[in-house]
């Protein structure tokens, strides 16, 4: 049971970053390769709330939802919008690059050196139907299961939200009607932005504040992101607590150096048999 | 930092007997930038010190030091050549300290070897079969009886060990060393290795909890040495837990909260245990000064300075025992080392380098356990807080 | 030999244009000329290093141009194939044959091998989650590394790796450079004459639409295979090189950034060039050195390049560097600057509405191009065919012919089931109730089959790939017909050659009968919507099909176009084409076909020669119930 709840904490943070992709993808057809360092980036804003200016839970949550907002519209205004209308994938390079960049400013202002960010309730460790859990990480699983209906909720009912899905299913007929396809892609890196930010306080005392922590979880959640399928903020979810329970599973059973070759081999079955991912809508164009 | 030291006292620097010599050249070629940045910035400022203190008592053999250091982003093509391009350049290195880990060290090997240039590594993590290749860091066997000799001291009844261990190069290096140790001991033990980039060790910790040891070994340098002791303490697991070289280069107290560090210690070499600095060795209240001249405000374990400042030490040593800055003539009295009446380096054991081991040996009884807390990247005794 | 022939030659040679042939081919030999002697004018070893090293990254990123930037395939396992091809040629050297000859042999095995296994995913998934399961290759090589160190060396790398020998003879540094720039002219000049050939032709339709594709008659499954084979070998060639120049291995050297590195090489170099994939492998290779050299500003440094460089270099540096030539070349003297193409194309009339006499040449012409089978007599039969989409039953038992020599129309409002019957009969969907037969033969329900057999097809929004030349499109209908494999067009054989001068010669032809000759040299994309519709019959005609059919052929024709139109679609039926049309335009239908069959909620509800179905009550009140805005039935345009 402890390793299934070290699962679902884990799975959480990759659930969190693949919410990000997810929403950045839907309404601009972009991967965005930064939404990991986004994630970073809210810890170390989480850090400099608690622990350099000494600020409440609340005012660092708004802090850093603020700050990873602002850096996801630069973000889109400066590697993004120059792109518009060209065919050439470049945003698989500019978003790297936005990542470089900002991984490269986090190292620069903070170091290298892990900074511990204490989570602001209780840290005595609880039992949940046998298995062991920090609070913190409880929190954050529950956070990131309410933010995903929410924001599933968003786009089902919301004129904007529906706006997005239109984007997301035909760019060129959803401008026809009039939906303002540019300003969708400003609000989706927005919502990357903020959604990395809202979370910072929670992630940041599990790992640290920690610069490079973009690098591995980024990559791990793209499997969740597939498993779940493109366009599907559920699937998303689900996919990323099934990557991380899969992880800690095949880590406590079968052996660490394994993990890895596991996700691909269950990613590769998933997607022979429902080529769209768990939830992923099919996209195939009538002729 | 040290209440009321005055650097001012000692003046060191440019001035001294000026040597109108072509420069000595020290090249550092080292990941400078990513997770491994603060270690490899150390070990730059007290090699840096050393060479002002050399420079001061009148340089190698009348060289000037000159140190220069490169990034290579730790990736082992980057690093060969940065050393190709120096290697061909006009100011080609006397001494160069090659790379962060063994990966790049293996990569630059050949040229090093082939150019007949003096190398110094860092990594420690192994053993190269190179007549210019010479290594401080301790030799891991030794590290390794050591280790199971401090466990068989403080635990007597331990008779199963449990190794938690990063399965990067030098993670792999130091289980292999710590394997034959501990059989060797007659002791059993048993290991999971993970990524160094994970996120959280639960499971592997779990796995360990269930073959029951009796002393667990944790070793991890950066976030993943937090998050084992932190994950440790998340399972309410009481096992005595010892952090080993790579483990005890993380400032744990900063890293994890105080009820984490219970049962938890580090081992360490005996002089990078606490003392103040007056009661320390001439030698190294000289390092120590010198390296805070730098900038160094001492944020890492000190084993990682004094290694540093004692590699350039010892050639400055050999050079002048040779009389020569050839790199063949260094090699070979650094081989043959004779201990001088006043010491210059810190760390530096008695059983130096031989023909057949370029790796120092320091002895399984310089090292001790030590208290996971410290002060001024030294490790405080065992026990205290 | 006339003057004119030989100012002609030497502006050939000398071109700074690409047009279908590539450059003139005194520029690359130059750039040969020089790379060959590189290794031996006294470089240090420094260079001599970084030459090799641009060369090993030129080699990685040409193949993932060739899948990504040609084919559009975004199967990227190239890093793990250069990794693979690395260790590979690694443990042979050092502890079997030390024979460079011997790895990049092994080597390239190896790559087919793990090119179609990493592609594997591509022929059921495409998109991201290709471009996923790919990046994350990467991601278990150093896992795959410890699972077997006795033969990788573990986590500490792969060291003391032997300079090779070549044939038995020892290599010396420079030598080993030598070698490399070889293996790299011998790739490049493979990779171009592959992509300038009609294979390439057809990755670039691949990348625009496989259901393009496929409705010309190629396999799908078997050029994707391709583009991946094509897409590895350059990387397992790069991986030998790699061991042997380094003399070192490790997991660390198959980074993410590596995997970044290469598509961002791709990327600035221009994705879609040949010589783009050289510059941007080179300039790579230097950034990722330099970029360390800002030591804790290197990743700063870094991402602001991968930034500007894939903002300014949108179109790719190649793409740029055309552009240039395109200016500096218009400045040259004529003699030099011009094409052996405009030669000719200067007998190509003024583009306008061509005559009834053209079109019909350009029809019979290019039926009669091949065996003779004019005078053969054809039908096919849609037999109860029925099909459903998610419970919903788009076609519901119907049952139609249509017969050689004749003009078929379908009509009906929209979402009556016209494209969805017309896709069942091209193959591209599979019945669920019913067939179609063609001469009491079953059409396979698989699009390149049913191509095969003879059936051609434009669509309701023409589909015309981008970067191609509108001759080239048409000619790219021919690629089944007249197959040259992959060796012969590398080689340039006399076949090659015999099928690329009539592929030139039939499109041009027919383009010009379609007076359409004036835009035979210009990018088909970026033509006006009437002639990409135009140009899509002409790709269809081609192919000297056997059953015609056209979705919406009309959409968006002005006057003279619809008059070009319908000439075409009577020649055709002249020539004895099974022509089946689905159109909106109810007075082209009224005034075109033979036989007109009205589909209504997925069903035939009327069906016979055009004055009956201009008169049938039932067929008024579908158009008056469906159309809220007017009450007749529309002749023009309908969206």
């Amino acid at each position: 049971m402890t390793t299934l709840l070290s699962g679902l904490s884990v799975g959480a943070l990759f659930a969190l970053v693949a919410i990000g992709y997810q929403v950045v993808f839907i309404s601009s057809g972009i991967f965005n390769f930064a939404q990991a360092t986004l994630v970073t980036l809210g810890t170390f804003l989480a850090y400099v709330g608690v622990v350099t200016l000494h600020l409440n839970p609340i005012l660092t949550i708004l802090m850093a939802t603020a700050g990873c907002t602002i850096v996801g519209l630069i973000e889109e205004r400066v590697a993004i919008r120059p792109l518009s209308g060209k065919i050439s994938r470049a945003e698989l390079v500019t978003t790297v690059g936005a990542a470089a960049l900002i991984e490269g400013v986090i190292t620069l202002i903070w170091g290298s050196t892990p900074l511990e960010v204490p989570f602001f309730g209780s840290t005595s460790v609880l039992t949940i139907f046998g298995g062991r859990i920090v609070p913190d990480s409880l929190i954050l699983i529950i956070f990131v299961i309410v933010l995903s209906i929410a924001l599933h909720v968003w786009y089902k009912y919301s004129i904007s939200g529906l706006a997005s899905i239109a984007v997301a299913e035909d760019r060129v007929a959803a401008r026809l009607r009039g939906i303002n396809v540019g300003r969708r892609s400003i609000i989706a890196f927005a919502m990357g932005g903020a959604i990395a930010g809202v979370a910072g306080i929670l992630v940041a005392p599990q790992t640290y504040a920690v610069s490079n922590l973009g690098d591995t979880v980024g990559l791990t959640a793209f499997i969740a992101f597939a498993l779940g399928g493109s366009g599907s903020l559920l699937g998303a979810t689900i996919g990323g607590f099934a990557v991380g329970i899969i992880e800690q599973e095949v880590a406590r059973y079968v052996g660490s150096l394994y993990v890895n070759s596991t996700l691909y081999v269950v990613l590769l079955i998933i997607l022979f048999v429902m080529p769209n991912g768990l939830f992923g809508r099919s996209t195939a164009r009538a002729l | 930092m040290v209440a009321g030291m005055t650097l001012t006292a000692v003046s060191l620097g440019t001035a001294g007997a000026s040597a109108s010599n072509s420069p000595f050249n020290v090249l550092m070629i080292a990941g400078t930038t990513g997770p491994v940045a603060p270690p490899t910035q150390a070990e730059i400022q007290a090699t840096k010190a050393a060479a002002s203190v050399i420079n001061h008592e009148g340089g190698i053999d009348g060289h000037k030091i000159a140190v220069k250091e490169v990034n290579d982003n730790l990736d082992p093509t980057t690093a060969l050549s940065e050393l190709q391009q120096a290697e061909s350049g006009s100011a080609k290195p006397n001494l160069v300290f090659a790379g962060t880990t063994s990966n790049e060290t293996l990569a630059m090997l050949p040229t090093l070897t082939r150019d007949k240039t003096l190398s110094m590594e860092l990594a420690g993590s192994g053993v190269f079969d190179s007549p210019y290749q010479f290594a401080l860091p301790n030799y891991l066997p030794n590290q390794a009886t050591a280790l199971v000799n401090a466990i068989k001291k403080q635990y007597p009844n331990a008779k199963k060990i449990g190794i938690a261990i990063t399965n990067d190069a030098f993670g792999t290096s130091l289980l292999q060393s710590y394997e034959p140790a501990i059989t060797k001991a007659g002791l059993t033990y048993v290991v999971q290795t993970f990524s160094d980039t994970a996120t959280d060790v639960t499971p592997e910790l779990q796995t360990l909890q269930a073959a029951n040891p009796d002393v667990l070994i944790a070793s991890g340098y950066g976030a993943i040495g937090g998050y084992i002791i932190q994950d440790r303490a998340n399972l309410g697991w009481t096992v005595p837990t010892i952090g080993d070289g790579a483990e005890s280069s993380n400032d744990l107290p900063a890293m994890v909260p105080a009820s984490a560090l219970d049962g938890v210690s580090l081992i360490a070499q005996a002089p990078s245990v606490y003392k103040p600095l007056s009661q320390e060795s001439k030698a190294f209240q000289t390092f120590w000064k010198a390296t805070a001249l730098q900038g160094s405000k001492f944020t890492q374990s000190i084993v990682l300075y004094t290694l540093s400042y004692d590699d350039l030490m010892l050639v400055y040593l050999a050079a002048k025992q040779a009389h020569s800055t050839s790199s063949t003539a260094i090699a070979n009295a650094l081989e043959h080392l004779k201990q001088p009446k006043v010491k210059p380096y810190v760390t530096w054991s008695t059983e130096g380098f031989t023909p057949k081991l370029h790796v120092e040996q320091a002895p399984a009884t310089d090292y001790v356990l030590a208290s996971a807390y410290t002060k001024d990247g030294m490790a405080l005794p065992f026990g205290s807080k | 030999m006339s003057t004119t022939r030989g100012t002609q030659l030497l502006g050939r040679a000398f071109s700074l244009r690409d047009g279908e042939s590539g450059y003139g081919f005194v520029w690359p030999l130059l750039g040969v000329i020089g790379l060959v002697l590189l290794p031996f004018i006294g470089l240090n070893i420094f260079w001599q290093t970084q030459l090799d090293l641009m060369i090993v990254y030129a080699l990685i990123v040409s193949g993932v141009n060739l899948t990504f930037g040609f084919a559009g395939e975004l199967a990227l396992g190239q890093v793990a194939i250069f990794a693979v091809s690395a260790y590979l040629s690694a443990y042979l050297m050092t502890h079997a044959i030390n024979d460079v000859v011997v790895a990049l042999l092994a080597a390239i095995v190896a790559a087919i091998i793990i090119g179609l296994f990493t592609g594997l995913p591509g022929l059921r998934i495409g998109g991201w989650a290709l471009a996923m399961t790919s990046f994350f290759l990467v991601i278990l090589i150093p896992d795959v590394v410890q699972m077997i160190p006795n033969i990788t060396g573990g986590t500490q790398g792969f060291d003391a790796i032997p300079l090779p020998e070549a044939f038995g003879i020892d290599l010396t540094v420079s030598e080993m450079s030598f070698i490399a720039v070889v293996i790299f002219l011998l790739w490049f000049a493979f990779f171009r004459n592959f992509v300038l050939s009609r294979h390439g032709r057809a990755l670039k339709t691949l990348r625009e639409s496989p259901h393009l594709t496929s409705s010309l008659g190629i396999s799908v499954l078997r050029l994707k295979l391709l583009a991946y084979v094509a897409g590895a070998v350059p990387a397992g060639l790069a991986g030998v090189l790699f061991a042997a120049v380094e003399g070192y291995i490790g997991p660390t050297t198959f980074s993410f950034t590596l995997v970044i590195g290469m598509i961002a090489g791709s990327i600035i170099g221009g994705a879609d060039s040949i010589y783009g994939a050289a510059i941007g492998g080179a300039l790579l290779e230097y950034i990722n050195f330099r970029s360390a050299a800002f030591a804790q500003y290197s990743l700063v440094v870094y991402g602001v390049i991968l930034v500007l460089g894939g903002i300014l270099t949108a179109k790719g540096l190649a793409g740029i560097a055309r552009g240039g030539v395109r200016r500096t070349a218009n400045l040259l003297p004529s003699a030099l600057s011009n094409e052996s193409i405009s030669v000719e194309v200067a007998a190509v009339p003024p583009s306008g509405a061509p005559s009834r006499q053209l079109i019909d040449r350009a029809v019979g012409d290019a039926l009669a191009s091949g065996d003779d089978t004019t005078g053969v007599e054809h039908h096919l039969e849609i037999q109860g065919v029925t099909k459903e989409f998610g419970g919903v039953r788009a076609l519901n038992d119907v049952t139609l012919s249509a017969r050689s020599g004749e003009i078929t129309a379908i009509i009906g409002p929209n979402g009556s089931g016209k494209t969805t019957l017309l896709n069942v009969i091209a193959g591209v969907y599979r019945a669920d109730g019913g067939g179609v037969s063609l001469d009491d033969e079953r059409l396979p329900s698989r699009s390149h089959r049913c191509a095969r057999r003879g059936v051609a097809r434009t669509f309701q929004t023409p589909i015309i790939p981008r970067g191609m030349l509108a001759w080239e499109v048409v000619a790219a209908g021919r690629y089944e017909s007249e197959y040259v494999s992959v060796l012969q067009s590398v080689l340039r054989s006399p076949r090659f050659r015999r099928v690329r001068r009539d592929d030139r010669k039939l499109a041009i032809e027919l383009l010009t009968n379609l007076g359409l000759g004036s835009y035979a040299f210009s990018p088909a994309d970026a033509m006006p919507l009437p002639h990409r519709r135009i140009l899509e019959v002409a790709r269809a005609i081609i192919r000297r099909p056997v059953v015609m059919l056209l979705d919406e052929p009309a959409a968006g024709l002005d006057e003279g176009d619809l008059v070009t139109l319908a000439e075409v679609l009577r020649r055709l039926r002249e020539e004895g084409v099974t022509v089946v049309i689905v159109e909106h335009n109810f007075g082209l239908v009224v005034e075109l076909a033979d036989t007109i069959h009205v589909l209504n909620l997925g069903e035939v509800v009327a069906s016979g020669p055009p004055t009956d179905i201009q008169h049938d009550p039932v067929v008024a009140s579908i158009y008056l119930g469906n159309e809220s805005s007017g009450a007749v039935i529309p002749t023009g345009e309908a969206s």
